[in-house]
Order: structure tokens, then C-alpha cells, then sequence
């Protein structure tokens, strides 16, 4: 339509909005990546031998590996040389005993990106583990928590604290040997978070951690595990930005949930890297390895990822439904504007009877950027009455981007149903004609339109997220009708 | 693409084979299948290593092929398992050479030529040079590039410009000599506004290797309804590449059916090149036993206005793997495309197996595609229904079974073809084990 | 005077559909435009709702003091323009509700009115679904998402009533509608009427101005108006077909 091509340009200037820089004094390790560095990570945190000896494990495997090329992305080479492995932000003492210690331009940064840190936190009803580079920084609410007997607390502190916990379940979902990110963020990890729901225990409240990358050439390498024991119930939230920068940031995390008997995770991720400037500079490199372990009967894992960052996404949220009538879920949407790139989506194991997995996933696709998703529905021969039903819906917005679809069906039980769909296509110019005709801008009906077309997957976001994913939506794909 | 380890001896073998062959009076001929061995040369054949070929294991093929391309056809022992269609221009291969003694039609009408490809080549030097080789690419696979090096006997059909070949051609490939290796090479030309209707089908009732490619253009307008039958040996290896490229406003109509062979892999590669361009593909995968069924389809647009539907259905019993890979591949010129897959697969048994990959790859946005697939057993509701009808379990079943793979046979314009893969239904009905 | 076209030319793919058509409508009035298949009706409605497909070449259209021509879609719609579609578009994952509440707020945004409250809106829109005798359930489903012809047209209507536009062009409305739908179309239309808006009606059949009567009644064929008169004009167009008037016109 006559119009669109000035208002593209106006709003494909738009600068990324969290892009601010907070300077604040870090202590930062020089670039490089040798087994002293490994050691003095561990050092830096006080670790106990088992952790420096899985780590130097996980480094000597590492470096045995390549990296993954199988995606459809086109990634720059990486020197890992190049990056630095840590670093937290500088203080005197140890670390913060409460908020009021917390350096104030931090507290301004979350601030500035709207975390419910304070007295919003308490209102809000979120207790938030937000890690800052590398390094967990405060986690509010644990006195309510700690009454409930759920321990939710930075993994270094699980480390010291809890290390019978850690060595149970460390790497237990996610081996060291995975691949070749998750080998990395096993050696290096910094810090992350680590939850612990006992038996019976339904979560009181929402948990949320915040990531943020500040520091210049510096990787993040979080590590999350949450641990659900028998019948407790957990919802999780994650969320996390990063400064503008020229070149490019490496994140390779690793999150790892165990589900026992009759336990249930909820994990939702928005995911609002910087995704680099319209030209593809910068932005950072999200490659993430989450996969959840429904180990126990009857429980449950459930994805929700909005994903609208990144200048490359590789990540395959998955669950391994090894419990009897466990049940794995997917709901994904996944923005790619200008020269993003993402290549994302799931893998259900079923090997437990009675397995159930749902995928639903959203792929939009606008200015040059190229979007797949990639999924792998295993169905053992054990799995007597395994379901999965996939939706891949893909919306292109111009003629420059890509939208593709990999589903891999395995399947190997004849009383198995698997059902995929998939759909591709366009905003159609009837239906955009259809709401200005009532009255819309044009701006106003894509917005309407995109997020009809997302409805299933934010609906499974928990509220305050719920809105925060419509508005970056929004956000992220101005500019992008054409 | 993964650098291969070749087996040496495997390699040097067939090199050997191929120096020793007897060459061509046409250097662009010769040039061509030096150019297709030098690419195997350094490719070798595939391994599952591969993302294209994850799921099918070729190393049998790969360690026997040298060896039983030595060998010699011998007088043919058995009568061939020959389809009897009505008033069809049929050319017959038996050990993968032209057998004018089996073929129906003695004399073949203007355009149509079978036999040695050299011959050929001397005979009709212009159209040959000008198709052979083209569409085919030897970077798809060793198999490809191996077929393209070694190709002897062949068939061509050069359909000139409006044209209505109301006669089927019915290209039939049977080997009957144990432990031989053939590879047939096909080229299919049809003129503007031409049709025609072409059947290859493959058998032997010996083990055997067939490694096949055809390569078909169809001229603007024009419309060609091709099928495909592999019958082969349970013990017989079987792998084919058909290669299809449609100008404007041309149809293709294929039907991929697979009833046999111990291993088999066969991919169709469509591109839809001029505006207004359509195909309609379909495929039935039937295995039992142990047998490896592996069916692919591609197709490319290219150009815009173009429109493909794909339907695709593999029944599976016993043992039996099978394999389904679909591409819809919409290049960005290829705008107002409409595409749209479906594929439903049926584990008779626990042991059978299905691995399927519908796959979309969009680079244009105004378009409409879409897949879908489903594996599970027969409706529940519907067998309740026909058992309260006071049939058996086995009827009921049989009767789903059967509907199932109905749905891609009812419009098979060639009844031997249709009677053909009845039979082979009632075969896995009543002989797998339940 | 609400609505002036004077000498409109429309082309769709650089052909000409009308061809130099002139028509005036005032406040409140009902015109019913009939003609034959190919005459030009659905473009006239499209164009003057501002579709971009249909290129004008030549003439003028003023709407209540505006140059109609120089407004986007949205912007005539914000100015009081409503079509009711003939084939209404389906949008999954909008609700119906929604999108009519994100609509009357941009009307009352452009009117400087602050938006309307959840309320007063429910309320209203009720009333509303209840005077067209749809299904409160239509409220919360998809945009005409699995919606029969018929409830696909009843909610045309529907949102025509909420949005209470001055101009109302309802393009093949009573198509596909039983004799009960028709009905309840009509005394929507009818209502509406009686607010002052005025209606251009297009239809084939003389049925739908049994209960919705028309001030005029306009033969359209060719890309022009070529005969107007009153409602007797549709009964004996009713009873002749269009030949006899075609051939008329042509003498």
C-alpha cells in the first residue's frame, strides 16, 4: 500500500530501547581461555574440588569438539580467545547483604528496565535472582521463600551451600559432553541460578531472574538448574537485555530442570538480547542449550519462550519424557527483523507410556532476516500411546526475509499418534483492508493481526510477562510492514 | 557437505571398471561421464553422515556395486514380470540392457529411442547432447555422479511440439541375473503443448543392484503423467533420482510407488520454472518384512504463480523402516506460489518404523504453503463401526488399510499398474505378522 | 449534501471499470444501486472505502466538506465511512470485540474524544449484538472465524451498529441471508436510518427494499448510472429484467 514505504524507514531507525551502558567498576578476568583461567573462576568463587574438577573435565572435552553446523545460520567465526570468562561487577566486601548495599547505579539499570527489584517487587509478587554479567547480584524474597523450604539462591551459593544438591543433579540432564556450547558453559560457567522445590511444595510465588550482559568482550555463561521433587509445582521466569554494542557478545547458557514424580515446571523466557543495528553489527550470539527431564511419572515441563532478540538464535528448549504419562510443552514465537537470525524450536523424547507433548510455534519473519524452526519428535519403542501434536505457523513481512520449517518425526511405536501442521504466509491485504476499512491504522492493524497470530503462546505467559511480550512485539517488528 | 571416507578398494575397482568401459564415438559424451566420475571420484557415495541420507544406510550397495557391475547377464531364465497394459509402446531392459525381443512394440514411432547410449548419441546427436546431464546434477549424490559415469543402455523420448501421445510408454527395467548392477539413464522431452504418459517400472526376482536417474523436461503447456513402480527383490538394492523441470503453464502428474526391494531410496527433484507451472505428486510407500523404504520429494519454485500439491502415504508392517522426506523449497522470485504437502504414515506392528521430515523452506512472502503429517494406526472409530457392522478385526482392518492407500490409486489411468499395487496390498494384509 | 461523486473513473489492472459515474446522496437518505453482474457495483463500494487496488483516474468524491480522495482507508472510516463487505475477511486469533473496540477508539481518538470505557462498552455492545440477534459467543471468537454466511453478514451489521457511521455502503448484504436473517439485517439498517446515516445499498434483488425502502433507486451498468427513480424503479426492474432498460439506454 502507498504509504508504507516512509513509514518503514521512519520506524526502521528506532533505536534499540535498553541499549544504555551502566558504568559501574568490574572486575573482569583478561580475555583468553586456558585451564588457569578455569581455575581461577573457580577460585574467584570459592568452589569445592568436586565442581573445579568437573569443570577442567568438561574443558578437556571441549576442546576435542567442533562447533554445531547443522543449523541454517551464518555464524562469523568465533575466537574464543578472544573473550573474557568473567566478570563481576567490583566491590569491596564480598557481596551485597541486602539491597540497600547494592551498588545504586545497578539498582538504577533495573530500574531503567522496569525489574520489580524493590517494593514493585514485593507488589508485584516476584522474587527476582538478577545476574549481572556473570555474577548473581541480589535475590529478593528468600526469608518467604526460605519458610516454604524452597531454596532459590545464585548457583554459586547453591555451591557452597547445598553442594550435595549439585552434585546429584549437575549435568545430569545436560551432559558436559552435549555439545560443543554446553561443553564451554560447563568449564566456565560464572553463576546463574539454582531453585529447589521440595516434595509437595507449591511454589508461593513467581521466580524470575533477569540477565543482563554490561561488560564489553565478555561472554555470559549462566548456568540455571531447578529441581522439583515429588508433586511440588514451580513457575519461572527469565528475562534479559543487553547493551548496544559494535561486535558481537557470546552467550551460551545451559538450564537444566529436573521434574520428579507428579512435579511441574513452568519456565518462561523473554528473550530481548540486543539484536544488533539494521545493519547486522553486533548484537549478541544466543546459543543456548534448556531441556527439561520429566523423570518422575505424570510430571510436567512447559517452554514459553518469546524470543525477539539476538542477532543469532540456537536454541532447542526439549524435554525427555522418561515418566510414565509425563507431558512435555513447547509454545514459542520467535521475531526475526533486519538481519536476525534464528533457528529454533524442540525436541520431544518420548520413551515413558503414555506420553504426551504439545509444540506450538510462531516464527515471524521481516526485513532480511531469516527465521526456521527445527524440531524432533522421538517416539521410542516403549512408548506405548505416545501423542505429540505440532503447529508451526511462520508470517513473512517483506520479500527479502526467510521462513522455513525442519520438523524430524522419528517414530518407532505402531499405537503412537503424531501430528504435525505447519503453515506459511503472509498478513494478507484483504484482512489489513478489512480493519482500516473499520477504522485502524495500518501500523495498528499488523500489531492487531501479529498478535492474533501469537495468541496461543502468550496466553501460556504468566501475566505481567504476558504484556511486556505484546509491547516488545510491537517493538521489534516497526517498521516491518511492507 | 561431509568430505567422505571412499573405500579405497571400492574406488579403485570402479575406476578400473571405468577406464575398461567401452567409450562413446561422441567426445561431448565422453566428457560428460569424465567429468561425473571425477565428482564421484571425490565424493563417493553417501554416507549417513549426511543429513540427506541420516536415516539409510547404503554401505551394502557401496562394498558390492564394483563387483556386480562385472557381472555378465545371462540368458534369461525366467519369463519377466511384465505389467500387460493395453496398447502401450513398451520398451523392455532386461539386465539393464534394451531387449527389442521383450519389448512389445518392434517398431517405435518417431521420437521415442532406446538402447546403448552411445548409440544413441551417434544416431541423434543434437536433442541428446542438448538434454543429457543437464537437469541431473552430479554434487546430489555419488549415485547420481556413478549413473552419469557409467550410464550405457537408456531410453529417450523426444516428444516434438503439440503432440498428444495418447499411448502410454511403458519403460520396463527386470533383472534377472543374480548379483548384477544396473543403471538405466532416462530423458524425457516434451515439446510445447505436448502430452504423454510414461510408466518406469523396476523388478527383478533376483538380489541386484538398480541405480537409476531420469530426467524429464516438459515445454510449455505441456502435460506428462508419470508413474513409477519399484517391484523389486527383497534381496535387490534399489536407488533412483528423478529430475523434472517444467517450463510456464506445464503439468506433471507422478505417482512414486514402492512395493519392493530390501533396500530402497528414490527422490524426486521438481522445479517449477515458468509462471503458471503445476504439479501434483503422490506416493505410496508399502513395506513389510525388514525391508528399508526410503521416498523423498523436492520441489523448487522458482518462478511465480507456480502451485504444487503432495501427497504421500507409506503403510508399514513387521520390521519395515521407512523413510519420508519433503521439501517445498519457495525461491524469493516466486511470489503468488501456493504449495501444500501431506503426508500419513500407518505402523501395522510394533518393531515397524517411520522417520518423516516435511520441511518448508520460504524465501518469498506472498505466498500460501502449508504440510502436514500424521503417523498412527487405523481410525478406532471407524473400525468400531465396521466390526458392529459384524465384520472381523482382520476384514475391518483390511478394509482401513486399504482406504488408505486407495485414495492415491483412484485416478492411476493404467489398471495393470492399479491391479498391480492391489495385489501387493492384499500380499502385506494377509502376509505380515500381527 | 453528505456524499458528492461527480465524473468517477475507476480502473482495476489498468482497465476501466467506471466510467465517469455521478451521484449525490444527502443526510439520511437510502439509495439502492442495482444492476448486472459486471456493472461496476462492488467497485464502487471498494473505491470509495479507500481500497488501494482501485486506482481513480478522473473526477471528484466530497464527503461531508472532505476531498474523500485524499484520505487513506482508515482515515475515511475514522471519518464516518463503514462498507459492509461482501465477503467479510476472516482473522484467526482477533477477537471480534477486540478489534471493535480498538476500532471505536481510533474514531474517537480522531473525533478527540477520550477512549471509551470497558463498561460502558460491554454494555453497549451488547445491546447492539442483541438487536441483530447474534450469539453473545460471536463476541469473543475470531473475526468471522468459522462464521457462516449469514452470521458473517449479521455481523457486518453488528459492527456497523457499534462504530454508528454517517455513511454506510452495505455491498451484497442480503446475499446468502434467509428471509429471518434478511429481516434482521434490514431493522438494523432500519435503525441506523433513523439516526441520520445514510445508506448506499447494492444489491441484485428488488427482495431487500421490501424491508429496507429506499428514497432512490439507481441502474447501474457499464461504469455509469443510467437510470434513477424511485422504489417502483427496482419493481420494474423486478418484473422486466434489465435488457428492456439496458436496451432503453441505449437507443
Amino acid at each position: 500500500m502507498s504509504s508504507k514505504q516512509t513509514d518503514v524507514k521512519d520506524l526502521i531507525e528506532r533505536k534499540y530501547e535498553h541499549g544504555f551502558i551502566t558504568d559501574i567498576e568490574t572486575d573482569t578476568v583478561p580475555p583468553g581461555l586456558d585451564e588457569d583461567v578455569i581455575r581461577l573462576i573457580s577460585r574467584k568463587k570459592g568452589e569445592p574440588q568436586f565442581m573445579l574438577d568437573w569443570r577442567l573435565k568438561s574443558f578437556k572435552h571441549w576442546q576435542t569438539m567442533s562447533k554445531p553446523n547443522w543449523a541454517k545460520l551464518n555464524i562469523a567465526p568465533i575466537n574464543y580467545q578472544d573473550i573474557s570468562y568473567f566478570s563481576a561487577p567490583k566491590r569491596p566486601e564480598d557481596g551485597p547483604q541486602s539491597l540497600d548495599e547494592v551498588d545504586p547505579k545497578l539498582l538504577e539499570t533495573y530500574e531503567k528496565l522496569g525489574i520489580p527489584l524493590h517494593e514493585r517487587a514485593r507488589l508485584a509478587g516476584v522474587a527476582v535472582d538478577a545476574v549481572f554479567d556473570s555474577v548473581s547480584v541480589t535475590t529478593t524474597f528468600k526469608g518467604k521463600l526460605a519458610e516454604a523450604g524452597v531454596i532459590f539462591c545464585p548457583f554459586s551459593e547453591a555451591v557452597i551451600n547445598h553442594p550435595e544438591l549439585i552434585e546429584r543433579y549437575l549435568g545430569t540432564v545436560v551432559p558436559y559432553r552435549d555439545n560443543f556450547f554446553a561443553a564451554l558453559n560447563s568449564a566456565v560457567f560464572s553463576d546463574g541460578s539454582f531453585v529447589y522445590i521440595p516434595k509437595g511444595v507449591r511454589c508461593p510465588m513467581e521466580l524470575s531472574t533477569y540477565f543482563r550482559i554490561n561488560a564489553a568482550n565478555t561472554g555470559q555463561f549462566e548456568r540455571t538448574l531447578i529441581i522439583a521433587d515429588e508433586g511440588s509445582h514451580v513457575s519461572y521466569l527469565e528475562g534479559c537485555t543487553a547493551p548496544m554494542r559494535d561486535e558481537n557478545q557470546l552467550h551460551a547458557a545451559v538450564v537444566e530442570l529436573v521434574a520428579e514424580q507428579d512435579a511441574e515446571i513452568k519456565y518462561s523466557t523473554v528473550q530481548n538480547w540486543y539484536p544488533g543495528d539494521e545493519e547486522g553489527r553486533g548484537g549478541i550470539y544466543n546459543f543456548v542449550t534448556k531441556r527439561g527431564d520429566c523423570r518422575g511419572d505424570r510430571s510436567k515441563v512447559s517452554w514459553t519462550q518469546v524470543e525477539a532478540g539476538s542477532a543469532i538464535t540456537w536454541k532447542y528448549p526439549s524435554c525427555i519424557l522418561r515418566g510414565n504419562g509425563s507431558i512435555g510443552e513447547f509454545y514459542s514465537v520467535a521475531v526475526t527483523n533486519n538481519l536476525q537470525q534464528a533457528d529454533t524450536g524442540t525436541k520431544m523424547v518420548h520413551i515413558g507410556k503414555n506420553t504426551k507433548s504439545t509444540i506450538i510455534s510462531k516464527g515471524i519473519s521481516a526485513g532480511r532476516a531469516q527465521n526456521t524452526y527445527r524440531g524432533l519428535v522421538k517416539i521410542f519403542p516403549t512408548a506405548d500411546n505416545a501423542r505429540n501434536y505440532t503447529q508451526c505457523d511462520s508470517l513473512l513481512m517483506g520479500n527479502q526475509c526467510g521462513a522455513h520449517t525442519f520438523p524430524y518425526m522419528e517414530i518407532k511405536n505402531p499405537n503412537a499418534v503424531v501430528e504435525h501442521e505447519a503453515t506459511t504466509s503472509k498478513i494478507a491485504d484483504d484482512q489489513l483492508f478489512y480493519c482500516q476499512q473499520r477504522g485502524l491504522s495500518e501500523e495498528d492493524a499488523v500489531n492487531m493481526i501479529v498478535n492474533g497470530f501469537c495468541k496461543e503462546v502468550f496466553r501460556e505467559l504468566p501475566m505481567e510477562f504476558a504484556v511486556e511480550a505484546q509491547a516488545l512485539m510491537n517493538v521489534s517488528l516497526e517498521g516491518a510492514v511492507g | 557437505m561431509t568430505k567422505l571416507s571412499n573405500n579405497p578398494t571400492e574406488l579403485n575397482e570402479l575406476k578400473a571398471l571405468w577406464q575398461a568401459r567401452e567409450q562413446s564415438n561422441s567426445a561431448w559424451l565422453n566428457q560428460l561421464q569424465k567429468h561425473a566420475f571425477d565428482i564421484f571420484s571425490s565424493s563417493g557415495f553417501p554416507t549417513t553422515r549426511m543429513e540427506d541420507w541420516k536415516y539409510t544406510d547404503t554401505r551394502n550397495i557401496a562394498t558390492n556395486y564394483p563387483q556386480w557391475l562385472k557381472t555378465q547377464p545371462q540368458t534369461i531364465a525366467h519369463t519377466p514380470a511384465l505389467l500387460d497394459i493395453d496398447n502401450s509402446i513398451h520398451l523392455a531392459f532386461i539386465d539393464g540392457h534394451y531387449s527389442p525381443e521383450y519389448s512389445g512394440t518392434k517398431q517405435l514411432p518417431p521420437g521415442i529411442i532406446a538402447g546403448n547410449l552411445g548409440d544413441l548419441a551417434d544416431c541423434y546427436p543434437g536433442l541428446l547432447q542438448e538434454k543429457l546431464g543437464k537437469l541431473a546434477n552430479n554434487n546430489d549424490s555419488g549415485f547420481v555422479a556413478i549413473n552419469t559415469a557409467f550410464a550405457c543402455d537408456g531410453a529417450a523420448l523426444l516428444l516434438p511440439d503439440n503432440q498428444d501421445l495418447e499411448q502410454p510408454i511403458y519403460l520396463s527395467f527386470f533383472s534377472s541375473t543374480p548379483e548384477i548392477t544396473i543403471q538405466p539413464r532416462l530423458l524425457i522431452n516434451l515439446g510445447v503443448n505436448s502430452r504423454a504418459t510414461v510408466l518406469e517400472h523396476y523388478s527383478s526376482n533376483v538380489a541386484a543392484i538398480t541405480n537409476a536417474v531420469t530426467e524429464i523436461n516438459c515445454g510449455k503447456g505441456s502435460e506428462l503423467t508419470w508413474y513409477k513402480l519399484q517391484d523389486e527383490h527383497i534381496d535387490a538394492w534399489h536407488t533412483a533420482v528423478q529430475y523434472a523441470h517444467l517450463d510456464q503453464d506445464a503439468t506433471i502428474k507422478t505417482t512414486q510407488i514402492d512395493i519392493g526391494a530390501g533396500l530402497a531410496r528414490n527422490e524426486l527433484r521438481l522445479t517449477l520454472a515458468g509462471r503458471g507451472a503445476h504439479a501434483e505428486a503422490k506416493g505410496l510407500l508399502m513395506a513389510d518384512a525388514q525391508r528399508h523404504v526410503d521416498s523423498r520429494i523436492t520441489v523448487e519454485h522458482t518462478a511465480p504463480e507456480t502451485s504444487s500439491r503432495e501427497r504421500y502415504r507409506s503403510i508399514l508392517a513387521d520390521c519395515a523402516r521407512g523413510v519420508f522426506n519433503g521439501r517445498i523449497l519457495v525461491q524469493a522470485e516466486a511470489q503468488k506460489t501456493a504449495a501444500e504437502l501431506t503426508n500419513k504414515n500407518l505402523l501395522l506392528n510394533s518393531g515397524a518404523e517411520i522417520n518423516t521430515k516435511p520441511e518448508l523452506e520460504i524465501y518469498a512472502d506472498d505466498v500460501k504453503c502449508a504440510h502436514g503429517s500424521t503417523t498412527g494406526q487405523l481410525d478406532e472409530t471407524s473400525m468400531f463401526y465396521l466390526i458392529s457392522r459384524g465384520l472381523n478385526i482382520d476384514e475391518a482392518r483390511n478394509i482401513l488399510i486399504r482406504a488408505f492407500a486407495g485414495e492415491l490409486l483412484t485416478d492411476i489411468s493404467i489398471e495393470a499398474l492399479r491391479n498391480r499395487v492391489q495385489s501387493a496390498l492384499e500380499e502385506l494384509e494377509h502376509g505380515h505378522v500381527k | 449534501m453528505l456524499i458528492k461523486i461527480n465524473n468517477l473513473h475507476v480502473s482495476v489492472n489498468e482497465t476501466e471499470i467506471i466510467k465517469g459515474l455521478n451521484l449525490t446522496i444527502g443526510e439520511g437518505e437510502v439509495h439502492a444501486i442495482m444492476g448486472p453482474n459486471g456493472s461496476g457495483k462492488s467497485t464502487l463500494a471498494q473505491t470509495l472505502a479507500g481500497h488501494p487496488n482501485y486506482d481513480v483516474t478522473a473526477g471528484t468524491v466530497e464527503f461531508a466538506g472532505q476531498n474523500l480522495l485524499d484520505l487513506a482507508a482508515d482515515e475515511r472510516a475514522r471519518a464516518g465511512i463503514f462498507l459492509g463487505f461482501q465477503y467479510p475477511v476472516e482473522i484467526s486469533g482477533v477477537s471480534n470485540i477486540y478489534m471493535l473496540k480498538a476500532a471505536l477508539n481510533a474514531r474517537r481518538k480522531a473525533a478527540g474524544k477520550p477512549e471509551i470505557d470497558a463498561v460502558e462498552f460491554m454494555r453497549f455492545v451488547k445491546e447492539k449484538a442483541a438487536l441483530m440477534k447474534l450469539d453473545q459467543k460471536f463476541l469473543t471468537r475470531g473475526v468471522n472465524e468459522g462464521f457462516s454466511g449469514g452470521e458473517k453478514k449479521r455481523n457486518e451489521i453488528f459492527q456497523m451498529a457499534v462504530l454508528e457511521p454517517k455513511f454506510a455502503i452495505l455491498d451484497e448484504t442480503d446475499s446468502g441471508l434467509d428471509i429471518d436473517a434478511l429481516k434482521v439485517v434490514a431493522n438494523g439498517v432500519n435503525q441506523q436510518r433513523d439516526d441520520k446515516c445514510s445508506v448506499l445499498l447494492i444489491t441484485h434483488y428488488q427482495r431487500l427494499l421490501d424491508y429496507i425502502q429506499p428514497d432512490f433507486v439507481h441502474v447501474l451498468a457499464n461504469g455509469q448510472i443510467i437510470r434513477s427513480g424511485d422504489k417502483d424503479l427496482a419493481l420494474e426492474l423486478e418484473a422486466n429484467g434489465y435488457d428492456e432498460i439496458l436496451a432503453a439506454a441505449k437507443a
